[in-house]
């Protein structure tokens, strides 16, 4: 991976061909067998580095606790944190590092992500930190949650994070004043987005995402195409972009639209239209919840619950990330990356970190530890409930493009009103393009 | 500005179509500083002119804490040390094309006019291994070298105009006179090129202070942030912080206002000078 | 340097008789060129000529960007993919890009050249639009591009209160495929008219008035006389214009990025924005090395056009 260039400025174009023709061993690829041996916590000073998306912004606080309560206990370790604003610019940044030679001990990553750095040979499994496939931390995880990873080759490559669902937030004022309850299927909803559409209200206003980065409207798509019983992706990465539930999915979306009940927008326009009470609804993270209350700021009673079910029963998306270990990191640096996920994952931490963070601890066993917050927070509970049957995309590389050409086909026909199948057909053949590139 | 003599009679034509130019600069820019006013849960709720209700600086506030102070400081370092690579550099390259005789002077101007064809981000992959394993990676020289790399065409198509300009009896009456090449740069190139010289001043400095893809790409730490990064601050997972961000907006355009008032005269001739004669 | 007149303006020089003539130290006949050359073309060359090279280089291979030893020669495959790829297509994004710069060129030039007429010709009325004059160029363009996405907010923006409120038919603005890039165009124009402004009124400030004033008294309308006289004279000053607009918006990333995402549907997709996606968002770092050579290319012959049609006095120029 470390290769040199001795005159950077007038050779490297020259020397790098006799990199790129394989004068440097290729690095392994796949997971090594497993040790036995669970790497030991470090003695002696080291410092990790953990790039993260965290402390620019409101959850800063409850990610510095997470780091001040590891650092109280392993004295000698100092965590590093190196905050990016956002995931985009987050992902850009690590892969920048990894080429850089200069990758972080430890990092943020969805599914795709690491699916993409461990094809580069750039992660460490966790294998080789636990000195086993299967750490006993993991069955203590919810079901869904301990699901979410592995990699493409079945083995464990991440550590569970920010996990969250998507819960549905409303203008309870609103819905109330018009006689409507909380709507318990996506048909209801439907007919209450339509209901209270009036006057200047749009029942809700969705990001639909980009070709570069999914936002919650496509992951809302990908849940109301599980909902109708439909596959968007095999295990194996194969797309079904535009079989019947994707396709029945986008012209649900398409017919509140056309009804003047849906509108798109960028940067969190659902939030925004929520707390300039222009919309009534906002399908949003769980975790999203410190930021709603902000926008709202008491002008009205904040409404939460559940996502509405669909016709294959209630369905749920996994959403937030997972943390990988880079490869060039030293043993010492590996071990202390390891306590630091463990630590971070263990009961009483995930009860602080869920408390103040608004995500969802990834194990039940600290639900009885933060009893106060759940009484405080009715959702939470049915919210984690979900966190066993969530579903995550499967973990290829070329799903990251994928979910752009999904956002791209919601875009095509919520702002230019193309029909949802041709939309689908050409983020399916696109798509298919992408895996087939690799 | 020089008027023309005879421009005196008032032309309301002129007049409105100016002031219809200044509402559609000047809009923007009173909402902007409206806005920033505001508390962050009521922006939205009320209309986009009017006066806001409760008046707060807090999110000024809010920039500071997010190391405004910080981001400045590097963004003028770079701004800095940009203009003065580029005022090292390139007066004397352009002496040497528009004085030199020879082929490779000639290809070697060539090749820099090639160079306006070049975008940043075509070459952005490349120019991150060359900055990495230059060691450079996530320092402000590691920005500064590319910003002014890509800043010396346009200075230099500049500065050569601007030098073109001098009448070759000079040269000859300075030749004679025995005076070495160099006197001839100091002496005579560098005061009648001042229009020239502003120019890039000009030129390089907005490019360093509004750069964004250089630093993007090759900086990650807190402490070598600049301020067109250190605005995404504001926009973060789940939510934007519209008063916040537009704070920041105004803070990071202020050091440009106020230069821009004081030496909007040297501004605006340095720029006039760049379309030539 | 051998100061023996150090202390005396160059331009006094001129009036003593020399003793002897030093022709060796004329500069044109000496090879110290290179010396003056020398550190701007070293940082010249390692920034901007080895990068673009490396690009030409990178664009044979489906590159490997986490590990360049696993990159595997395609010779010219991501040339291919230019006419292969769907979302989107190369031709789309090639139009997206000329769509833009035809409309800066077009736009930018008309407006600031009309500016300048305006600004140079009105009275005291003018000097708060003075002021505003340049500002907008002054501001940074991720800055502003901010402000821009929520003016063209089309529920709670400005640009559509505004319309509103003269019952004009308001726009999606950004939203939809069809005003997306026009929206753009707006800001952009707004963004860079101060620049080519001033360069008019650079132009203006220097024009000799003989002719304008002959052609007055011949009894031309303003407008003959602008036609005839002012804009042939500002020739040269329009060329650059043209020109600099021209390679700056082919090269446009930073309001594509921060307004439109390129979206959506890749409507505001231009070249150079889908250069950054491909090689670096998308991690597809060949097909957009391939990408950066077309738009190099496109942006060469675009000058070279130029070139050609411009008058030797002005070839300097570009």
């Amino acid at each position: 991976m470390r290769y040199r260039i001795a005159a950077v400025a007038s050779l490297a174009a020259l020397s790098l061909s006799a990199c790129a023709g394989g004068g440097t061993p290729a690095t392994t690829t796949t997971a090594p067998a497993a040790s036995g041996q669970e790497l030991a916590v470090p003695t002696k000073p080291v410092t990790i580095t953990f790039e993260e998306a965290m402390t620019i912004g409101t959850l800063k606080p409850a990610m510095e606790k997470l780091v001040s309560d590891f650092q109280a206990k392993y004295p000698n370790i100092t965590v590093k944190l190196q905050g990016d604003p956002d995931y985009a610019t987050m992902y850009t940044k690590e892969k920048a590092e990894v080429q850089a030679g200069n990758a972080p001990t430890m990092g943020q990553a969805y599914e795709s992500w690491a699916s993409y750095f461990q094809s580069g040979g750039a992660l460490t499994p966790i294998s080789e930190l636990a000195g086993t496939d299967t750490p006993t931390e993991m069955s203590t995880f919810y079901k869904g949650v301990q699901k979410d990873l592995a990699l493409g080759d079945g083995k464990t490559w991440m550590w569970p994070f920010n996990k969250s669902v998507l819960i549905l937030f409303s203008n309870a004022d609103m819905l109330k004043a018009d006689g409507q309850a909380a709507p318990k299927t996506w048909d209801d909803y439907a007919s209450v987005m339509k209901a209270v559409s009036k006057n200047g209200v749009t029942g809700s206003t969705i990001d639909p995402g980009s070709a570069t980065a999914a936002a919650f409207g496509t992951q809302w798509f990908e849940i109301l195409d599980k909902s109708n019983g439909g596959t968007l992706y095999d295990a194996d990465g194969t797309p079904h972009l535009n079989d019947a539930g994707a396709v029945t999915a986008l012209t649900y979306l398409k017919s509140l639209k056309d009804a003047g009940a849906l509108a798109t927008g960028k940067n969190y326009p659902g939030e925004t239209a929520l707390g300039a009470k222009k919309g009534a609804f906002d399908i949003s993270s769980a975790a999203g919840y410190g930021f709603e209350k902000a926008t709202v700021g008491g002008k009205f009673n904040l409404g939460i619950s559940a996502l509405p079910a669909g016709p294959a029963g209630p369905v749920n998306e996994l959403t937030g990330t997972n943390i990988v270990v880079f490869k060039n990191a030293s043993t010492d640096q590996k071990a202390a990356a390891w306590a630091f996920l463990k630590f971070i994952t263990s009961p009483a931490e995930q009860a602080g970190w869920a408390s103040t963070s608004g995500y969802l601890p990834v194990t039940a066993q600290a639900l009885p530890l933060m009893q106060d917050f759940v009484a405080k927070n009715p959702y939470e509970t049915a919210a984690v409930s979900e966190l066993d049957t969530a579903f995550a995309l499967p973990p290829h590389s070329w799903i990251f493009k994928c979910q752009g050409y999904e956002a791209t086909a919601i875009q095509d026909v919520l702002d230019n009103g193309a029909a949802p199948t041709a939309a689908l057909g050409t983020a399916q053949t696109a798509c298919t393009a992408a895996k087939a590139q690799g | 500005m020089r008027q023309r003599p005879n421009a005196q009679r008032p032309n309301y034509l002129a007049g409105l179509g100016s002031l219809v130019w200044l509402a559609l600069v000047g809009l923007p820019l009173y909402v902007l500083l409206i806005s920033t006013l505001r508390t962050t849960s009521n922006y939205s709720t009320q209309g986009p002119l009017s006066f806001p209700s409760q008046l707060t600086l807090s999110n000024y506030l809010s920039a500071f804490d997010n190391g405004f102070g910080q981001d400045f400081l590097n963004t003028l370092i770079v701004t800095v040390s940009v203009v003065g690579i580029v005022l090292l550099v390139v007066p004397p390259l352009a002496y040497a094309i528009v004085r030199a005789k020879g082929r490779t002077i000639s290809v070697v101007f060539r090749v820099f006019l090639l160079g306006l064809a070049v975008p940043a981000q075509a070459v952005i992959v490349p120019m991150f291994y060359v900055i990495s394993k230059a060691g450079l990676y996530d320092h402000l020289i590691g920005v500064i070298l590319p910003t002014a790399a890509f800043s010396m065409p346009v200075c230099t198509l500049v500065l050569t105009g601007a030098m073109r300009d001098i009448t070759p009896d000079l040269y000859e009456a300075m030749a004679i006179d025995g005076a070495s090449p160099w006197r001839v740069f100091r002496q005579l190139v560098l005061p009648l090129s001042k229009g020239g010289l502003s120019s890039i001043v000009v030129f390089s400095a907005l490019q360093a202070w509004n750069g964004f893809l250089f630093p993007l790409i090759l900086t990650q730490s807190d402490s070598t942030k600049v301020i067109t990064l250190g605005l995404y601050n504001f926009q973060t997972e789940h939510g934007v912080d519209v008063p916040g961000l537009l704070s920041a907006v105004v803070l990071s355009m202020l050091p440009i206002f106020v230069v821009y008032l004081f030496a909007r005269r040297a501004l605006v001739q340095g720029l006039m000078g760049v379309g030539g004669k | 340097m051998t100061a023996t007149t150090t202390a005396r303006p160059a331009l006094a020089t001129g009036g003593r008789r020399p003793r002897r003539r030093a022709p060796a130290r004329d500069f044109r006949t000496t090879r110290w060129g290179w010396a003056y050359s020398a550190p701007a073309v070293l940082i010249f060359a390692a920034f901007v000529i080895v990068p673009t090279g490396y690009t030409f280089y990178v664009s044979l291979w489906k590159w490997n960007a986490l590990n360049p030893a696993m990159s595997v020669y395609r010779g010219l495959g991501n040339y291919q993919r230019l006419f292969d790829a769907t979302q989107p297509t190369f031709l789309s994004s090639l139009w997206h890009s000329l769509y833009f710069s035809g409309a800066m060129v077009v736009g930018g030039t008309a407006l600031s050249l009309a500016l300048a007429l305006l600004l140079q010709r009105g009275g005291a009325l003018l000097n708060a639009s003075r002021v505003a004059l340049f500002l907008p160029h002054a501001t940074p363009m991720i800055a502003t591009s901010m402000i821009w996405v929520w003016i063209f907010n089309p529920r709670f923006g400005l640009a559509d209160w505004m319309l509103h409120s003269l019952h004009l038919p308001t726009s999606q603005w950004l939203q939809s495929s069809t005003s997306a890039m026009p929206a753009v165009i707006v800001y952009s124009l707004w963004h860079e008219v101060g620049f080519t402004t001033v360069v008019f009124l650079g132009g203006l400030a220097v024009l000799p008035n003989e002719l304008s004033e002959a052609a007055r008294m011949d009894g031309c309308s303003a407008w003959q006389e602008f036609w005839h006289i002012t804009w042939h004279q500002l020739r040269p000053v329009t060329v650059f214009v043209v020109a600099i607009t021209a390679i700056t918006s082919l090269q446009a990333f930073t309001q594509f990025y921060q307004l439109s995402d390129g979206g959506p549907v890749y409507a505001t997709t231009t070249l150079s924005y889908l250069v950054y996606q491909e090689a670096f968002v998308l991690s597809d770092t060949g097909y957009g090395a391939a990408l950066a050579v077309v738009l190099f290319a496109v942006t060469v012959f675009f000058t070279l056009v130029r070139r050609r049609t411009a008058t030797g006095a002005d070839s300097a120029l570009t």
